[in-house]
């Protein structure tokens, strides 16, 4: 059954209540203001995931078992109601929250599912979708539980934000010729989300003639399209690659996301997993 | 006294003349096709034109529709060909009669409003149907690797043929007398001239010398007797009304007049049982021959009765040469019959109807033709046409939705028809995944048919209550209300709650 439709063109910032809520909503309302959009915040809270999943029903008598049932589903209506209240609690004070920041538009989707589940559910012309990064403060990880699933799940471009957001200034794309830094830079070329970013073009492979070719291709598409460029082929293990980039005053990761096969990512491990790990500051996916 | 003068003359004698002429026409022209029928089933010619004259008389006083023809027919005829070929001409008698039974009892039953359920499509390919198995059925007389079967029987069949198409251009004669009955009396007067050895009515079995006697059926009266008949009786009897009823339509429309269809089952019904049971087969409604007898001028009862009593007149006088009649004169007449029968119009409008139209009229040709069985074929047709009807009404349901409350209610607006066919979409339609406070669910615009979309509402509510989501229902009638009450034995919260009005 499909949700309600939004306006088209939109950014969604997921939104949970958590510290990550204020950077989170201060990217939205900065990608909005580039993309000239609204801002649809996304609350999504799955029930059966929090409420009591114990069954209690066992061997009892039809009528007994009808009547505990009926008590269960009554109090897993009790704490469903709980999480929506709680819900629009979140959304409510979001608003509060970007009103200060944006004079953008805005909208609320509060969805009784998995924020994986309504990674799939987003309209095919959703903009962007603007995710915090990390778990919530107590976890202390540095991928929440849920974001690897909702990156895998989501076939819109995605920024991820940790706890501090400034506006991009320098982009590092990692370019590996698959078809998501493809779609990146197709992206890059056609939104004016990063108009105002210097964008450098790096791929982590030996200078051949013909890598340093693609890179030069890629690096004039974006100059096409009046992006400020620069590019280079650099060799050796992409994360020690990337990582020692990074640390040259690049604010901005841009990336496609696990364009590996599920298998080869179980066995081999996932770069993307272990460039999110890095705690690479904001981070632009882009799924194949 | 005047009511009896009125009904005479408004029954019988309002249109004498026309009458009496349209009736002699049709007499003649069921003498041959009789015979033809009878061939069909694998009896002799008596059988048929016994039969023929049974009913003619019989429906005259008892049918709802003046001045249609019934007699014997090859829509029954094509169904006994098993009966008889397996058990015998006297089973097929009993069939006959337990057939006019149970047609008099769905007469009595009002059955004949159950012809509504047949739509148009049904009704062309049950004549189209009929006409390919009624040719399929000449088929091996013209069989030339047959001993019996010459090229001299195609060469005559063609001249009949000929004469049949042709004869009707005449000025004048060409209109007064039948072209078939021409077509067998210059075949006849030609195969007694030169003395061909051609197959003749004569070698096929007794023709009748008198008028026909009562004589119930020699069959045991048992179970093990019924369980034979029945199936046939039961076809026979399916099959005869709803060729008599698609021929009442028929006539009703020519003459502009109506027709008490019950009445015609109930006489349908009576007239096969005095056919059965006076050695005749049980036949029905004829199209064609109703046709020409309106187009010739009848009007009342009396141009049906005169058909029938001249038959018989005939066929007793003429004894002697009925059976001198070769084969493919009557075989030529089949090919006119089911030429006539077919509805040629329909190949043409199979490009201008709807598909649905088109499917339901090609499956019931289709399964008619490869079952041999009518009535199985229609009950396709019918169907497939209600399975069509539900499909398009379950498009009649749309459900729309708005925000209020800041996104915190949401008011679903449920319009149009909720039943088996449509309470999948109607369970797609809402968006329990959404949390919201309250939910309106507004049905006062839409109708809840049947248990399968009252249960669908349950699930509806039932799911969004779980959700911990206020369910709000408004509008829900009373019938839908009645039907709740009665098949939910553990309905939602909201779904208890009468609504004021």
């Amino acid at each position: 059954m499909p949700h309600a439709s939004y306006p088209a063109n939109s950014v969604i910032a997921c939104v949970d209540g958590s510290n990550q809520q204020p950077t989170v909503l201060e990217a939205a309302s900065w990608a909005a203001s580039q993309l000239v959009c609204s801002i649809g915040l996304l609350h999504a809270h799955d029930p059966a995931r929090s409420g009591v999943t114990s069954d209690f029903s066992g061997s009892l008598s039809a009528k007994a078992r009808e009547s505990l049932l009926d008590k269960l589903s009554k109090a897993d209506a009790k704490s469903a109601r709980e999480l929506t209240e709680h819900g629009w609690d979140i959304l409510e004070s979001a608003k509060i929250q970007l009103k200060s920041a944006s004079t953008a538009q805005n909208f609320t989707l509060h969805w009784h599912q998995s924020l994986e589940r309504s990674m799939t559910q987003l309209q095919e012309d959703t903009a962007l979708v603007v995710l915090g990064q990390n778990g919530s403060e107590n976890s202390g990880k540095k991928i929440g539980h849920q974001v690897e699933s909702a990156i895998k799940a989501c076939s819109q471009p995605l920024l991820l934000t940790t706890p501090k957001f400034t506006a991009p200034k320098r982009a590092l794309l990692a370019f590996d010729n698959r078809s998501g830094s493809q779609e990146a830079l197709d992206w890059i070329g056609r939104y004016p989300l990063l108009f105002h970013t210097e964008i450098h073009v790096l791929m982590v492979a030996d200078p051949t003639p013909k890598n340093e070719a693609k890179v030069r291709e890629a690096v004039s598409a974006l100059k096409q399209n009046g992006r400020r460029a620069t590019g280079e082929v650099l060799p050796g293990k992409v994360i020690n690659v990337i990582d020692s980039e990074l640390s040259k005053g690049f604010d901005t990761l841009i990336m496609g996301a696990y364009g590996h096969s599920a298998i080869r990512e179980w066995v081999l491990g996932s770069n993307t997993r272990e460039l999110l790990q890095l705690n690479p500051g904001t981070c632009l996916c882009f799924r194949a | 006294m005047t009511s009896i003068k009125s009904y005479l003359h408004n029954n019988w004698l309002g249109n004498l003349r026309l009458d009496v002429l349209s009736g002699l026409v049709v007499g003649l022209a069921l003498i041959p096709e009789a015979i033809a029928f009878s061939i069909i089933a694998g009896v002799d010619p008596k059988v048929g034109l016994y039969a023929s004259f049974c009913i003619a008389v019989v429906i005259s006083f008892l049918g709802g529709r003046p001045a249609m023809i019934s007699a014997a027919t090859a829509a029954m005829a094509l169904i006994m060909i098993t009966l008889v070929k397996d058990h015998g001409l006297e089973y097929l008698l009993a069939a006959s009669v337990l057939c006019g039974v149970i047609q008099f009892i769905m007469g009595v039953f009002k059955m004949g409003n159950l012809m509504r359920f047949v739509s148009r499509g049904v009704v062309i390919g049950f004549v189209n149907a009929l006409a390919i198995l009624i040719f399929a059925a000449q088929l091996p007389e013209l069989d030339i690797r047959r001993l019996d079967v010459s090229s001299l029987t195609i060469a005559l069949t063609v001249l009949g043929l000929g004469i049949i198409y042709l004869f009707p251009r005449l000025p004048k004669l060409g209109q007064l007398i039948p072209s078939p009955l021409i077509s067998i009396v210059v075949l006849t007067a030609l195969v007694l001239y030169f003395g061909a050895d051609v197959r003749q009515v004569g070698d096929l079995g007794e023709l009748p010398d008198t008028l026909p006697i009562f004589l119930w059926p020699d069959v045991p009266l048992n179970l093990e007797t019924l369980q034979i008949i029945l199936p046939y009786a039961l076809a026979l009897a399916v099959v005869g009304l709803l060729e008599s009823m698609m021929t009442a339509t028929i006539v009703d429309e020519l003459t502009d007049t109506d027709s008490d269809k019950n009445r015609e089952c109930r006489g349908q019904g009576i007239s096969n049982i005095v056919a059965g049971s006076f050695g005749g087969m049980a036949g029905c409604a004829m199209i064609g021959q109703s046709v020409i007898n309106v187009k010739s001028g009848g009007r009342t009862r009396l141009s049906t009765l005169i058909a029938g009593v001249w038959l018989i007149i005939l066929c007793v006088a003429l004894n002697d040469y009925v059976g001198l009649i070769p084969m493919a004169a009557l075989v030529a007449i089949m090919i006119m019959v089911s030429i006539g029968t077919f509805n040629w119009a329909s190949i043409r409008e199979l490009k201008t109807h709807p598909l649905s139209f088109n499917i339901v009229m090609l499956s019931t040709v289709l399964v008619t033709v490869i079952t041999h069985n009518l009535a199985l074929g229609v009950f396709t047709g019918v169907l497939l046409s209600a399975i069509i009807f539900a499909s398009k009404i379950a498009r009649f349901l749309i459900v729309t939705s708005s925000s209020e409350e800041n996104g915190r209610h949401r008011t679903y607006l449920v319009q149009g028809q909720v039943f088996f066919a449509s309470s999948g979409a109607f369970i797609d339609s809402f968006d329990v995944k959404e949390a919201l406070q309250k939910v309106v669910i507004d049905v006062n615009h839409a109708h809840f048919w049947d248990v399968t979309a009252i249960h669908a509402l349950d699930k509806v509510v039932s799911n969004f209550e779980r959700e911990g989501v206020l369910v709000e229902l408004n509008g829900l009638n009373k019938a839908s209300q009645y039907l709740v009450d009665r098949y939910l034995i553990n309905p939602s919260d909201s779904l208890k709650i009468i609504d004021a009005d």
